[in-house]
This record gives C-alpha cells, structure tokens and sequence, in this order.
C-alpha cells in the first residue's frame, strides 16, 4: 500500500474526531453503577467463553489465511458482536498479540533476517506511541456520554467506531487497489515498472531528510537515514497500537520498505520484533490502566492460535492476489457492521 | 474455582475510579499470553519433528 497523501488526510481527521470528542466531554459513571457494569461485562465474558474462543479461531483463521495479524478486525468485531466496551477488547487484543507474536517470534528465530539495531531504536518511538495511544483511550474512557438525538451516547464508543471506520475504509480501499493492480500485472495489462512504482512524493521525500543525528543500518544495508524517521515509524505504529489494539505492521511494512529502504525479508523479521515489543509494552500499560480482561485474553488466544494455524493450511492451496481483495471486501463488510451498531445506537 | 473464575476475579473491577492495579494482575496479564505464545511455538515445533510435517509459522 502506498503511503501518501491519504494517510496525512485520515491523520488529520482522526485528530478532529478526538479533540471534538474531549471537547463534548460528559460525566464518567459513578462508583456504584461501574460495579455493576463491570460486574455484567465479567458475567458475559464467562459465560461466552466458548463463542468469544469461536470468534477468535474465526479471526486467526482468517489472519493466517491472509498473512495478516487481524487486530483491526478482531476490536471492532468484538464490540459489535459481543457488546465488550473498546477499552477492554483493545488491551485484551494487545494480549492476545503479545503471545501470538511470541509464539511467531520463536518460530521464526531460526531464519535470523532481524535487523536488531534498526528494531531497538524504533522501540523507542513505538514504547512512546503506544503510551500516547493508551493514554488517549483512557482520556476517552473517563469522558462519560455526550446526548445526540436526544439519546445518550458513549463518547469513548462514538470516537473509536467512527476511527475503526476510517481505518477500515482506508485499509479495505489499500488492499482491494493493491491486489487488482497486482492481478492486472500478472495479466500482462499494467507496465510493469508504473505498477510497482513502490514511493509517491511523500514518500521520497521522508527519505531523504537529513536531520542530524544520522544513523547507518549495515544489516538492512543502508548507510545513512535520519534518526528522527526512524523514532517517527515506529511513533506513528505505536500510536496505532496503544489506541487501537492492532499490529501496525499495515504501516510498519510499507514503511520500512519504501521509507527506510529495508530488503523485504528484513522488514518482516523486524515488523515481528517491533509486534512484540508494542504488543508486550501495550499489555503492561493498559493492564495498569485496568483494561485487560484475562478471561477474555485466554479465549482469544486458544481461538487465535488454532485458527491461524487452520488458515495458514488454506492459504498454501488458495494463494495469489485473489486472497488480499477477499480481505479487503472483509474489511468494508466490518464498515458496514460498526456503521449498523452506530446507527441502531443513535436510532434505537 | 474454576480457571475462568479465578481470572475473573484476578481482573476485579477494574472501569472504576478508585480501581489499582494488583501486582499478581499485571503479571498475569503479560505471563499468561508471553507463556502461553511460547508454550504454543514449541509444541508446534515438536509436532513438526515428530510427524515430519511443516506447519504455519505465524503472522506473515
């Protein structure tokens, strides 16, 4: 997917969406209706065990099949499906990634292609997102309901739907271009050198700033980049991570091939390095915040990890650009789903 | 007590204002998935030597 104009436009309303959200700010719920609430979010998770391990093999299922982890699909599902707040499927997510990320980790150590110096100091830009990120959602959590329609309405739900929308849209719209374009080269259809054109002007342009200090990646065989691009990447990724619950890696990857200039196999391993430490750093951090339900976490571990197994299987007789358009319809059917949850919230 | 109670009860209530975070909380939040990813990855790994047979090896 490229990364240009369309990511600094979806940047920027996100940015509005959140600020006019504090702005609307409410009053948060009082000491003796959180117990209760809490006490009914506890009571449905248990008691959905089985469904809520279901859906995770459904969501590893299809993230093995299409080579993606599938935490943007896995967050937004489980508050429209399952009612589950976005605070608390956002940290239990992160925990379900830090262990699957792990068990990738570990898998994938025999192949080496890490760029550890690289990984390292993008940790530090990604430990800052992911913390900026958390304390977002919490700023969020804490804002109470706003009345629209004369219906009371959670702020905190309002502003993640209606940033899910936008996420999905922009992915979904990525995927479905990238795999035609991909299927029309493969037919002969498309000049091969404008459909892998890979940098847009954005793009050329981040790479060649020259703002001290300057660091040398021998791993990824690159001489010279910019520290700050490369805090930047992994800022950007952690933001998405500590307030979403997603990998990032559907920035990380493009960035760290066509922004930092990394050979493809090194950008995978170190994209599964960076998942761990923002999935690891995620956990830690909203754990103490209070958003990680381990009832939940165990569910979507044991689904998860089945399914992405099951789906990896498929994947080998399936294959080919066909798989990437079938995620990237996937992703407008979740548009649809929060949209639909949005709307009977508002209406209903 | 049940697993699934026990971690319910680990989680406590935690949306309210005057909610603090245990000690053996936060490191089950991070130990359990971390434990249970490495768990997986070796069992996996096994399976391979043992059936001879190449399964998935995660995201990507």
């Amino acid at each position: 997917m490229k990364m240009d104009g369309r990511f600094i436009l979806l940047s920027l309303v996100v940015f509005v969406i959140l600020s006019s959200a504090l702005a609307f700010a409410g009053t948060g719920l009082s000491t003796t209706d959180c117990v209760k609430v809490m006490e009914e979010l506890k009571d449905l998770i248990v008691r959905n065990f089985f469904y809520l391990t279901l859906f995770g093999f459904i969501i590893g299922a299809m993230g093995g099949f299409f080579g993606v982890g599938g935490g943007f699909l896995m967050v937004p599902m489980l508050n429209v499906i399952f009612g589950i707040p976005y605070n608390v499927a956002v940290g239990s997510d992160l925990g379900q990634m830090a262990g699957m990320s792990a068990s990738a980790t570990v898998r994938h150590m025999k192949f080496g292609n890490i760029d550890f110096k690289l990984g390292i100091l993008m940790i530090v830009g990604t430990a800052m997102g992911v913390e900026v990120g958390a304390q977002v959602l919490q700023a969020l959590k804490h804002v109470g309901v706003v009345e629209i329609a004369s219906k009371q309405v959670n702020i905190m739900d309002l502003v993640m739907s209606l940033v899910y929308i936008l996420l999905l849209i922009f992915l979904g719209q990525g995927m479905i271009r990238e795999s035609i374009r991909t299927m029309k080269r493969q037919a002969g259809r498309v000049d091969l050198k404008a459909a892998e054109a890979p940098a847009s002007g954005v793009v050329l342009r981040l790479r060649t700033i020259k703002l001290p200090p300057m660091v040398s990646l021998p791993a990824s065989g690159i001489e010279c980049i910019s520290l700050w691009v490369i805090l930047g990447i992994g800022f950007a990724t952690g933001f998405l991570s500590g307030m979403l619950g997603v990998g990032g890696g559907f920035i990380r990857m493009p960035a760290l091939v066509y922004i930092i200039g990394c050979p493809t196999v090194v950008a995978v391993g170190t994209d599964l390095f960076e998942i761990m430490f923002s999935a690891g750093y995620g956990v830690i951090t909203h754990a103490l915040k209070g958003n990680v339900n381990l009832v939940l976490v165990l569910a979507l571990l044991v689904g998860t990890t089945i399914g992405a197994q099951v789906g990896a299987s498929f994947t080998r007789k399936a294959g080919g650009p066909r798989v990437r358009l079938g995620f990237g319809v996937l992703a407008f059917v979740g548009v649809v789903m929060v949209v639909l949850k949005l709307c009977l919230k508002l209406l209903g | 007590m049940n697993i699934l109670d026990f971690l319910s009860e680990l989680s406590g209530n935690t949306m309210c204002p005057d909610w603090s975070p245990s000690v053996s909380y936060v490191v089950m939040a991070v130990a359990l998935p971390v434990c249970f990813g490495v768990f997986v990855a070796v069992a996996l790994r096994l399976i391979e030597k043992v059936f001879g047979v190449e399964l998935g090896h995660g995201r990507h």
